[in-house]
């Protein structure tokens, strides 16, 4: 069996707990085993402006993962872009000696996205079970793919999440914003900016007519998903568009419950979306029964 | 119009530069490539390539530019910069010299962030890990918005206990004193403040 060291951070245990629900779902239903590593700490995010500092608490991270041998597993994208920027700043021996760690970078640090999209494709698609029959907008946020130092996608026009989406049967349209900023990372700070920033992107993604916008960091669903209300009222606008984690879509076409997938959890309503696709898949499967039958009774007569 | 003759002040500038990740700030040559590419400037008045040019002049009023405060961290400056300046980390570099001035008395910004940044900070030496919760309450009291900072933003904490995603209760790490030991080396004067001594 597959293994991967998970780190999940802060938010996956509040609020982006759907993302934690879906993630572990998506990665059983696969086959493969996610061990979290045992009591990680905070990465910092983006509010620890002193790098050693930063390095420090990460690498403390990164030692845990390596003591258990497994390539880290990361689903936020700020955790992510601290833990790899970390890895990728201890290659100085230097450094590594400055802040004192044992950490030897012997193992790698990986975006679920990036996991999912380029180790696990195959497997995904042997084991779809319902098309995606809905449009939906690929939206990657800035640290998902910036900077591509320790990347692993363009950083201008990343196409990850929209080949993964694509072989689960959705239509993914282009979508210009998808590596825009949502402003998440001052919200509570200058509020206004960010209601703005955010408002450019659900705007587009209504005018290219998306069913939902699915993303792959816990801010930008924040920002997306439940403010989209205040973002309604800032602009005098209605978007009500569906923002879900793109493992909460993987995990819907691998036949997995919409419970399990914390799909009640989204404050924008999922229900109408999740629907569609399982109306279709109902459909699809009735028809598939049908064609089966037909060819069965075919044989029957020509026998 | 007035003529004006500016000094360049060799030793601000040098101060700037030896921080850890302003290293690369000489390299600039004046293209405003991160100008054209912060999604911040669209919005508000902010100029990376002006601040640079501050930077290079080793002008203290620098760290009185508002914009500082306003940067996502959106990392299009360190990726599209052809001189590979790294205008992300050099603005981390200026908010630690801004929080030496705002400490030392010497400067006052209109913006909380600085005040957000040392709470969420204290909350991780704290715990371990971050504690949403603390972390408001903390910040409404310190930024002095109190009350007024929890009113606007009601809306968005009820809409997430009621979907079951606030912690109400902080969740300490095991190993604790590591993550103290981590700030007591590098965490500046952070070592000793608050409930973590």
């Amino acid at each position: 069996m597959k293994k991967y060291s998970y780190y999940p951070g802060c938010t996956l245990h509040t609020s982006a707990k759907e993302y934690d629900m879906s993630v572990r779902a998506v990665f059983s239903a696969l086959g493969v085993e996610l061990i979290e590593i045992e009591d990680w700490n905070c990465c910092g995010a983006l509010e620890v402006g002193i790098p050693l500092l930063a390095y420090a608490l990460n690498a403390r991270n990164l030692a845990l993962a390596e003591r258990a041998g497994f390539d880290l597993v990361v689903p936020c994208s700020a955790c992510f872009y601290n833990l790899a920027r970390t890895d990728h700043a201890l290659r100085d021996e230097e450094l590594r000696r400055r802040i004192g760690t044992n950490y030897a970078r012997r193992i790698k640090v990986r975006h679920v996205l990036d996991v999912l999209a380029n180790d696990l494709l195959d497997e995904i698609k042997m084991r779809v079970k319902r098309e995606l029959s809905m449009r939906v907008v690929p939206y990657y946020g800035c640290l998902t793919v910036r900077p591509s130092d320790f990347g692993f996608d363009d950083p201008n026009h990343p196409e990850s999440m929209d080949r993964l989406l694509s072989a689960l049967g959705a239509d993914v349209p282009k979508f210009p914003s998808k590596a825009k900023c949502c402003g998440g990372p001052i919200l509570m700070t200058a509020e206004e900016v960010p209601l703005k920033m955010a408002g450019q992107i659900l705007e587009e993604a209504k005018r290219v007519g998306a069913d939902a916008i699915s993303v792959a960091c816990p801010l930008c669903h924040l920002m997306l998903d439940a403010k989209q209300p205040d973002i309604e009222e800032a602009l005098g606008k209605e978007f009500k568009v569906p923002i879900l984690y793109f493992t909460q879509l993987v995990g819907l076409a691998l036949g997995i419950k919409p419970r399990k997938l914390g799909l009640h959890k989204n404050v924008v309503p999922a229900r109408e979306v999740v629907e569609k696709v399982l109306r279709q898949a109902r459909r699809t499967l009735s028809v598939g029964r049908a064609a089966a039958c037909s060819k069965k009774r075919e044989r029957l007569r020509d026998s | 119009m007035k003529e004006m003759t500016l000094y360049v002040d060799h030793a601000f500038r040098e101060k700037i530069v030896s921080e850890l990740g302003a290293e690369r700030l000489l390299r600039c040559f004046q293209c405003s490539t991160c100008t054209v590419n912060c999604p911040i400037s669209e919005f508000v008045d902010w100029n990376p390539r002006l601040v640079v040019e501050k930077c290079l002049l080793g002008l203290r009023d620098v760290l009185k530019e508002e914009g500082l405060w306003l940067c996502t961290s959106c990392q299009n400056c360190y990726e599209h910069c052809p001189q590979d300046v790294r205008f992300s980390e050099v603005i981390l570099a200026l908010r630690r010299l801004a929080t030496e001035e705002i400490k030392a008395g010497r400067l006052k910004v209109g913006s909380t962030k600085p005040v957000f940044d040392e709470c969420f900070l204290e909350m991780i030496a704290k715990y371990g890990r971050q504690y949403e919760a603390g972390l408001i309450r903390m910040f409404a009291k310190r930024s002095g918005l109190g009350f007024k900072l929890l009113l606007s933003f009601k809306g968005l904490g009820i809409r997430l206990l009621k979907k079951g995603k606030v912690a109400l209760r902080p969740k300490k790490i095991k190993h604790i004193e590591e993550i103290r030991d981590i700030f007591r080396k590098f965490g500046g004067d952070r070592g000793e403040i608050g409930g973590y001594k």
